[in-house]
């Protein structure tokens, strides 16, 4: 942070004396305009307004609702981080919630990355112990939006290693603000990501830092920051193979040094033994195949270095015996793993990881997966929106960093590669893709700034241009002060562009104002778009929704809550809750209450027999009901507010997922018309409008007339009049439906309360099954009719961690 | 026993009407000292340090900033 | 389980009764000549007004008489209080007593301001008000039904003396009447049933009254109301309160239907969808919320004598529902904050509203005071229990705040009442919180002041170190060079002050100072510049030239002197000549201060 005491008197600007004829007066020198100071003043103010502005424009929830938690995920690592820091760690670390997954339960503790709950409960200690009496949720609310300034902060000295101060200052102020990552970091976004870009920067500069330096220091802070990247984010892989790939890239450019020795062994080594102290990752990194790259690595790093050592006491003959034994000896260990990924000790590739090389995977082998609306590929859309500018000039950057390649620009050149790829692959790898183009595009603009501000005299230069240039200029003398240090690599640091001749650039003034008011105008125009992307689409709870009526006015539908709060207050305090996946840690978090499945979707198996029961006819559901213990059901509906994000939109998933796993009882073609359609009038298929979800979202619904121009019960979310009216529920009980009828809650029956209806003998028509016709089409083609169908409605924020 | 007749009602020794303005005031008063402090830290070396200097700054900086945190806390509610 | 604390309490409470007051008897000589009894049950409660006309048919003056409540009637009783019925009205003390002969029943004690000499009558009046004896008949009731609630009676005024007369006048929310104890002579007339009147009842005597009627008003009871009031002495008063609610009317049988609940206007008649709270008129900053956040279907009116809050709870509140919500506002401290010195007087409702006709089974009250405040005594309107006193840690605290609790059971409208609460609270106390954020962050300067004297590096890097001695040297000996030239400076403007004003005196004596600091300064250069002299020959050489720069120039400053004092003020020199002698002096000067400058600036 300190600019080097060394070059101190060096920058010291000069104050010409004033020279009137009469008086002629002598220079003075001043502490306060010494440019050490001033820019060190600068840089932290920069900074810090960055934070205020990025910790600021993460508010927009928080001010137009309240400090409450978002969305799915955030509410269990809410509850998690509520039990952490009212049980203790240790109790936590041994939690066995039996409150989910019932009747198996979770081994919270073991399967959870702690790194999140663990920081804020830290915070809330050490606030509680200053008798700051702060609520653990609001922690957690501001919890993203202040480690946002900590990205902002390491990025700025990552991409001042980089390239220069400068560009740190543009890479620290584009994070804070850019829509890619605000995303993710909104205050009431209490997850994972939050706190793991910090972590993941951090571990970045760390270890650019240490492959400059070459000290076992930095090395050594790496493994630690790469150690809390481990507990906070399953992102961590990212950087466990990234690390090992610039390792790789630079023994290929043969690049090879004692300093990237001694980093990234040290890093390894102490990396490899911290991450295996979190009980959720455990033996993974020595077992499965994604963690392999850096073992061999590793390897090939040692083996390179003994290389090299032999080299110089080795004659050339010896030499080639030598490179036969290496090879020898990789093909032997490749051999060996090889065996033990087939005898089952190292693991193959996750799932997970085979559908980020084939998109399609997913689709076809774990519905799960594919049913989650963040595992979509992103769409170029979606770059501009959440990047805007930057994704246009980051390439700019990039091909600096390529055109004066050094040891610490490879790595951020393969980072940039990488992160491009696995960010078109998924819409949720966005976020990582994001910090690095921040970084390329300040790297980018403040070439361009610098090129373009220079003015005639050094002084004048513009603010950020100037101070870019400035701290250039001392970095380039502390390098060159250092320059012993460094290997032959160091060479090509000086670049071209830093140090035109004078005024001999053939730039005529004109056309450098025209192009720095462009860049301003750009810059405007980013930030306009980052507030309006924050606020229109990244800044909804989705527990509390709003609408605006025609004349501006708000209401808010509070009816997830109302019938959270209502589950908490009037139910036994044992009793399960049946729901769609979707909603279990939101039921966990808010009512209290036992869920069958939820977000973490680990037993696929049983979120098939939900998915089963929802999509059965109600006698076959109760059976399964039954044998779950389910007392009360909670089904999303929308028809009555055309709120589109509810079960039967995500029905056709369950259907989909249930079949995966019961295909002799549930058939996804039984759900749709002869002609492949799905529909919920008339027309629909019978299945559909006898199956559990059917019912319970319509119960009633029949009766209802919304308005007087459209028929009673006309669904608003999908536009049609319902097909199934009028009928009775056997087994289940309306139990509580919100204002808005939202959420609807049932209470199963218990076996001794309904009294099967007596019909007699002469009414009794026999059921026979419906769908004994036979479609010309294949299920595949009928699949691809459903998928065609927009389910989405506009305005309405994607769906995070929610099926579509 | 003083009766409650022969008490006067009472009142906050600042007018809660002029917090903002005093936390304002002084925070920033506070933070123009702890930035000379900060500047001043970063730009002397070893041998230029003058520990009366940065003794007496900072003591200045604490006081205005230290009273300027308080009103910010009473201003924004937080009635300690 | 709560029915059996109550009841524990109440046995306490009597046997507390018993030890301090002497057991009473039951004074034959008084007779009750007329007794008009009114009982509201429009409510949830049960509010009985008993105008009473007591006379003493003995010979003796009476100055005290007492007031029976049923064995039946004992747990629901919540307040009892009397007066007189004259113009005054005044109110009577009253108190719990015991009677020989009579354990199983409740007695109060209304002593008279007066002594009732014989043969004189007295009017007075005795209110009582009952929770919880409307008991839902049907237990159960579906969404569409009305509620009807039974009320268990005596069709007498429950007396430990003879009364002459009496009638009772029940009021009722609604016609709607299922069943009513015809006991002759008994009129219903709308909404109204009265009894009597009576002759000649002796005492305690007991007719069972059974009223079965619909009632859908408000049956709603305060499981626990935790009421906290936080005393600030920057001027604010903080109160939160965190309420249980609890739908004690007809359960709800079967489902709850929206459809219904939204379309028919009869349906879930017995159901509680909002209910107003009434604050105090200052309230300021009000919030209502729950775990889960706001609820945000609330409304505030703001009324000329107070703030009234429409709450909605979440849900509506059907029978056996309930529902928990935290309320908070704040109050200008001269509200209710009263102070003489040191001394402080809280004065301040134990118990405010939270809506009409409520019933709070438990109230706690916790009173947190200022750190540093003692000597805290405690006035109650009614007796209530005091639990030990606690510490509460809130931001800028040390050693904690003291906190007084305070717990009642079962209480009504009517026990809306102002305590007092009297401490000691030195004002100096204040300044504490703003000198500990003071010193903390005056800890953490002397951190970073300790902080960048450390040294962590392993070996010394000599070159870069003796660079810094040396420039730290130079900034020195710049300081010192600012010095003298601001002393030049000075010099300058005395010289040209001398030339117009030509008073030699002012002028010596300003000279005389500038030309010590001067002094001092070119001591001090020549005296670092020694120390420089190992270090860095190079910079040691330029501060010598420095040095004799600065002689030269100084020899010229003086020239220009003796120029002005010799020449100028006796008036031995032309204009011309000493025009001419000035400008090749100011030459000189210019000439030597570029040399100078160019070697600060080699310095710097």
């Amino acid at each position: 942070m300190l600019p080097s005491k060394a070059n101190a008197p060096h920058a010291k600007k000069v104050l010409f004396p004033d020279k009137q004829p009469t008086n002629s007066r002598q220079v003075k020198s001043s502490t306060l305009t010494n440019a050490a100071g001033l820019s060190s003043l600068i840089t932290f103010t920069v900074l810090l307004l960055a934070w205020i502005s990025g910790f600021a424009s993460r508010l927009f929830a928080v001010i137009r609702f309240e400090s409450i938690i978002h969305e799915f995920d955030p509410w269990f690592n809410y509850r998690a981080t509520a039990y952490m820091v009212q049980h203790g760690f240790y109790n936590f670390l041994n939690w066995f919630d039996e409150r989910a997954w019932y009747p198996l339960g979770r081994i919270v503790g073991g399967t959870v990355y702690p790194g999140l709950m663990i920081t804020s409960g830290s915070i809330h200690h050490i606030l509680h112990s200053l008798n700051i009496p702060v609520h653990i949720r609001d922690i957690c609310v501001f919890l993203a939006p202040v480690f946002s300034g900590l990205t902002a902060i390491s990025t700025y000295f990552l991409t001042k290693e980089l390239w220069s101060a400068g560009a740190g200052l543009f890479a620290a102020c584009f994070i804070a603000i850019v829509p890619g990552y605000i995303s993710r970091s909104v205050a009431g976004s209490y997850d994972n990501e939050g706190i793991a870009i910090f972590a993941l920067q951090f571990t970045y500069y760390l270890w650019v830092k240490s492959v400059k330096t070459g000290s076992i220091f930095w090395a050594v802070l790496t493994a630690l920051s790469y150690f809390y990247m481990v507990s906070a984010w399953g992102g961590y892989v990212f950087i466990i193979n990234l690390i090992p790939l610039h390792v790789f890239a630079l023994l290929v450019m043969n690049r090879y040094s004692n300093r990237l020795f001694t980093s990234y062994t040290t890093f390894y080594i102490l990396g490899l033994l911290l991450s295996m102290q979190i009980p959720f990752v455990g033996f993974q990194p020595i077992r499965t195949s994604e963690h392999m790259a850096a073992g061999g690595v590793f390897g090939l790093l040692i083996f390179v270095a003994v290389f090299r050592y032999l080299r110089t006491m080795l004659t050339k003959s010896e030499m080639k015996y030598f490179g036969g034994f290496v090879t020898l000896t990789a093909a032997a260990l490749l051999l060996i793993l090889v065996i033990l990924t087939y005898s089952g000790l190292v693991a193959p590739w996750s799932g997970r990881f085979y559908s980020l090389w084939d998109t399609g995977y997913a689709k076809i082998h774990i519905p799960i997966i594919a049913s989650v609306s963040e595992h979509q590929p992103t769409t170029w859309f979606s770059f501009f929106f959440d990047l805007h500018i930057l994704v246009t000039t980051f390439p700019v950057g990039l091909w600096y960093c390529i055109k004066h390649i050094n040891d610490e620009r490879v790595f951020v050149v393969l980072y940039a590669i990488s992160a491009v790829y696995f960010a078109g692959v998924m819409v949720r790898l966005m976020l990582t893709l994001t910090p690095v183009v921040c970084m390329l595009a300040g790297v980018a603009f403040s070439g361009l700034l610098e090129l373009f501000l220079k003015e005639e005299d050094k002084d004048g230069s513009d603010r950020e241009g100037g101070e870019g240039s400035e701290e250039e200029s001392e970095e380039e003398t502390e390098r060159s002060s250092r320059r012993a240090l460094y290997d032959e690599a160091g060479k090509l640091r000086r670049m071209k562009h830093e140090r035109p001749k004078g005024s001999g650039d053939g730039l005529g003034a004109n056309l450098r104002n025209g192009v720095v008011i462009g860049i301003s105008m750009l810059l405007m125009m980013f930030t306009v778009h980052c507030t309006w992307v924050t606020s229109n689409a990244y800044s909804s709870p989705s527990i509390v929704l709003a609408s605006y009526s025609n004349d501006g006015g708000r209401s808010i539908l509070d009816d997830f809550r109302e019938a959270y709060y209502w589950l908490a207050q009037n139910t036994p305090n044992d009793a399960r809750v049946m729901s769609w996946w979707d909603y279990g840690y939101q039921i966990a978090g808010m009512a209290n209450r036992t869920t069958l499945v939820d977000n973490n979707t680990w037993n696929n198996s049983h979120i098939a027999l939900v998915g089963k029961a929802m999509s059965s006819n109600e006698s076959a559901a109760y059976d399964i009901m039954t044998s779950l213990d389910v007392d009360y059901v909670l089904v999303i509906f929308g028809g009555m507010i055309g709120y589109s994000g509810d079960d039967i939109n995500k029905f056709l998933w369950m259907v989909r997922i249930a079949e995966g796993e019961h295909p002799q009882d549930i058939r996804e073609s039984d759900y749709f018309t002869e002609r492949g359609e799905f529909r919920v009038d008339s027309e629909g298929s019978p299945t559909l409008l006898n199956s559990l979800m059917y019912k319970l979202s319509y119960y009633r619904f029949g009766e209802v007339k919304i308005d007087y121009r459209s028929p009673a019960g006309f669904d608003r979310t999908r536009n049609a009049e319902i097909g199934n009216k009028n009928f009775q529920l056997t087994y289940l009980d309306e139990a509580y439906t919100t204002e808005h009828w939202l959420v609807r809650i049932y209470r199963v029956k218990k076996p001794e309360e309904f009294n099967r209806p007596r019909i007699p003998i002469a009414e009794r028509t026999i059921n026979r099954r419906t769908s004994s016709f036979l479609s010309k089409k294949t299920a595949r083609r009928k699949k691809g009719l459903i998928k065609g169908r927009p389910t989405v409605v506009k305005g309405q924020k994607p769906q995070k961690k929610s099926t579509t | 026993m003083i009766e409650i007749e022969s008490m006067t009602r009472y009142v906050s020794p600042i007018n809660p009407a002029v917090f903002p303005h005093l936390a304002v005031v002084l925070l920033g008063i506070g933070i123009f000292f702890t930035a000379w402090f900060f500047v001043y830290e970063v730009t002397s070396t070893k041998f230029t340090r003058d520990i009366f200097k940065e003794l007496l700054v900072s003591l200045v900086a604490a006081i205005f900033s230290g009273f300027g945190v308080l009103f910010l806390l009473l201003w924004v509610g937080i009635y300690v | 389980m709560a029915r059996g604390i109550i009841r524990g309490f109440i046995i306490l409470l009597s046997v507390c009764c018993i030890v301090s007051a002497n057991s009473e008897t039951i004074n034959n000589d008084l007779v009750i000549k007329n007794v008009e009894r009114s009982i509201d049950l429009q409510s949830q409660l049960t509010k009985i007004v008993n105008k009473l006309t007591v006379e003493n048919t003995g010979k003796n003056p009476v100055k005290s008489l007492l007031f029976a409540i049923e064995q039946k009637h004992k747990d629901g009783l919540s307040y009892i209080a009397a007066q007189t019925r004259d113009t005054s009205r005044s109110a009577l003390k009253i108190s719990e007593t015991k009677v020989q002969n009579h354990p199983d029943k409740l007695f109060y004690k209304i002593e008279l301001k007066d002594a009732l000499s014989p043969g004189r009558s007295l009017a007075i009046e005795v209110e009582t008000v009952s929770s919880n004896e409307l008991v839902p008949h049907p237990k159960e009731i579906t969404q569409k039904e009305k509620q009807l609630v039974r009320y268990f009676g005596n069709v007498y005024f429950y007396s430990p003396y003879t009364v002459a007369k009496q009638t009772s006048v029940i009021t009722l929310p609604s016609r709607n009447v299922e069943n009513y104890t015809k006991f002759k002579p008994v009129v219903q007339s709308d909404s109204t049933i009265t009894y009597g009147p009576y002759e000649k009842v002796a005492p305690f005597s007991v007719e069972d009254l059974i009223l079965h009627f619909e009632n859908n008003n408000k049956f709603l009871t305060i499981k626990k109301l935790e009421r906290v009031i936080e005393i600030s002495h920057w001027g604010n008063i903080a109160i939160e309160e965190t309420i249980d609610l609890y739908h004690t009317g007809a359960l709800l049988k079967g489902s709850f239907s929206r459809y219904e609940y939204a379309r028919e206007s009869k349906s879930g008649q017995s159901s509680v969808q909002n209910f107003n709270t009434i604050l105090p008129a200052a309230a300021s900053d009000v919030y209502y919320r729950d775990e889960i956040g706001n609820i945000s279907t609330s409304h505030m009116r703001i009324r000329k004598d107070a703030v009234e809050l429409n709450l909605r709870p979440r849900f509506p509140l059907f029978g056996g529902w309930k529902t928990h919500y935290v309320i908070g506002y704040n109050v200008p401290s001269y509200e209710y904050l009263f102070n003489s010195g040191d001394e402080y007087l809280l004065r301040m409702r134990l118990l405010d509203h939270v809506f009409d006709d409520m019933v709070v089974e438990e109230l706690v009250t916790k009173i947190i005071l200022p750190e540093g405040s003692h000597s805290v005594k405690l006035n109650a309107p009614y007796s209530v229990t005091r639990l030990p006193d606690t510490l509460h840690y809130t931001y800028l605290d040390t050693k904690g705040r003291p906190v007084i609790t305070i717990t009642k059971n079962n209480l009504v409208e009517n026990h809306i009442q102002d305590f007092q609460l009297r401490y000691t609270f030195p004002r100096l106390l204040m300044l504490q919180e703003p000198l500990l954020v003071v010193i903390a962050l005056y800890l953490l300067f002397l951190l970073v002041i300790v902080y960048v004297r450390l040294d962590f590096s392993i070996n010394k890097d000599e070159v870069s170190e003796s660079k810094l001695r040396i420039a730290g040297r130079c900034e020195k000996i710049l300081a010192a060079q600012d010095r003298r030239v601001n002393s030049y400076n000075d010099l300058d403007d005395q010289l040209s002050e001398l030339k117009a004003n030509k008073n030699t005196n002012t002028f010596q004596a300003a000279v005389k100072s500038i030309n010590q600091e001067y002094k001092t300064a070119t001591n001090t250069i020549s005296e670092l510049s020694l120390k420089l002299k190992g270090e860095s020959g190079d910079v040691y050489e330029r501060i010598q030239e420095l040095q004799k720069l600065d002689k030269a120039l100084k020899e010229l400053y003086n020239q220009q002197q003796a120029l002005y004092f010799d020449k100028l003020i006796p008036g031995r020199i032309g204009r011309q000549p000493f025009v001419d002698a000035e400008s090749v002096i100011i030459k000189k000067k210019e000439e030597t201060v570029e040399k100078i400058n160019s070697i600060v600036k080699s310095l710097q």
